[in-house]
């Protein structure tokens, strides 16, 4: 039988400069980079915000279950050769303990057809936890083992939810129903 | 090789975010593959979806269910695990998780529902497979890190020489990368651990939160105080399935029985 795995280096410890407002921040894709990676066969994306009236507001919450918080909402026309193939919409989920910007691709049939993270920010829980979180980075220097730049490891723990993004999905559908549904 | 030698994406799938890192000279078709793998195994595992081949099986008192071989795989490593682990890890403890209303009815019969099985309980075929009436299965301790395994697979056939998936926290680097992993415990503090290399990690902790909705039970389906587990081990299926072995053991045993079934019990500092 193989031996067990064990770490390369421990404890590995990152750069001290991000321990800031987020314990964990991490970008992903520009909203250009999302819109090819959820649109490969777009030739052109058209800005096409969304204006939404207090009663659509009203009407995507009755429908989605979530509230919408924004008046105006960020979507684009992913158009191949002039024809409409679907819309690119980007979003922000707020919640306790994260902040999030995805993208997601609605279909002209009113599908989903994916969802990307943009950028993924974890928030901290408390004073306390930020001390400890502080002490995780002393002593780190440019000669490590490691050149982190402005990453946290990767984190294995309990898993947190997706819920806020699939809600924030379905709100986005809403507003297709309600807004761009020809 | 680093995390920034790599581009990253991430997408909501199994109920949690999964983030995937590959070399720079990756396409957008290879995130997207190893992200369909995980899309398709998340389809076929599901206990919420009233169509998975998990709720299938889980319905059909008793019948032989035809099902897609992934789901045959997994089934296979969830019944060899919970043998071999005498029940500490168990994927028949489905009709627990339904009583205490962690996981959904379907149109189960309440009368007959077994709070947990045995490995016995599980017929598996070269096509199908069929559960004993009254056993719910339940493969939540162990599909996360199998569909992390499986993409693993995806992309290495397509050529990718390293990379990691994370999928909530069961992660796994492959390949010549080095990635960096910290362990969050249940209080929300991290732990910074070294470098993982052609290895996996899994974390469980046992109190469930708006935050964090799982939950670990032990061999008998009752609740586990609070607690954070780790696990290493060269798959993710096998450091997923072991942390439940490790909750559900004794401290003074735990180490060695999770060394016994091929993982190694982390220790996190207080």
């Amino acid at each position: 039988m193989r031996s067990i795995p064990f770490f390369i280096v421990a404890p590995a410890a990152a750069a001290a400069s991000i321990a800031g407002q987020f314990v964990y921040a991490e970008d992903y894709l520009t909203v250009q980079q999302a819109q090819q990676a959820l649109f490969p066969e777009a030739t052109n994306f058209i800005e096409a915000p969304i204006n939404l009236s207090d009663d659509q507001r009203a009407e995507i919450k009755k429908r989605a279950g979530v509230g919408q918080r924004q008046a105006v909402q960020k979507s684009w026309r992913a158009e191949k050769n002039g024809a409409l193939v679907g819309w690119f919409m980007v979003d922000d989920v707020i919640g306790k303990h994260d902040f999030i910007t995805y993208a997601a691709a609605i279909s002209a049939q009113g599908q989903v057809n994916g969802i990307e993270v943009l950028s993924y920010r974890e928030t901290h829980g408390g004073q306390i936890r930020q001390s400890q979180w502080r002490q995780n980075f002393t002593g780190k220097t440019s000669a490590d083992e490691f050149k982190l730049g402005k990453d946290i490891p990767n984190i294995s723990g309990a898993t947190l939810s997706c819920r806020n993004v699939t809600d924030g999905v379905k709100r986005l559908l809403a507003i297709y129903q309600i807004a761009l549904k020809a | 090789m680093t995390p920034e030698d790599c581009l990253k994406r991430m997408r909501p799938l199994l109920g949690c975010f999964v983030e995937i890192g590959l070399p720079k000279t990756c396409s957008s078709e290879l995130f997207n593959a190893a992200f369909a793998q995980i899309e398709l195994i998340h389809h076929l595992l599901s206990f919420h979806s009233p169509d998975s081949d998990l709720t299938r099986l889980n319905r059909a008192k008793g019948q032989m269910v035809p099902c897609h071989p992934l789901s045959l795989a997994c089934l296979r490593l969830a019944r060899a695990m919970t043998r071999a682990s005498q029940g500490a890890f168990n994927c028949t403890l489905g009709g627990s998780l339904v009583r205490t209303g962690v996981l959904p009815k379907h149109d189960f019969d309440s009368d007959t529902i077994a709070a947990l099985g045995t490995w016995q309980d599980i017929v598996i075929s070269a096509q199908g497979a069929c559960v004993r009436p009254g056993v719910i299965l339940s493969l939540d301790g162990i599909a996360k890190g199998f569909a992390v395994d499986s993409a693993i697979k995806t992309l290495q056939r397509a050529g990718v020489r390293s990379g990691w998936i994370n999928a909530g926290g069961d992660v796994r680097a492959f390949g010549a990368l080095v990635l960096p992993v910290s362990i969050r415990d249940h209080g929300g503090v991290l732990h910074p651990q070294g470098g993982l290399c052609e290895a996996a990690l899994a974390t469980s902790t046992s109190c469930a939160s708006e935050r964090f909705p799982g939950v670990l039970l032990d061999a008998n389906g009752q609740p586990i105080p609070a607690q954070t587990l780790a696990v290493m081990a060269h798959t993710a299926w096998r450091a997923d399935a072991l942390t439940k072995v490790a909750a559900a053991t004794a401290a003074a045993f735990r180490s060695r029985i999770v060394a016994a079934l091929g993982g190694r019990c982390l220790a996190l500092a207080a």
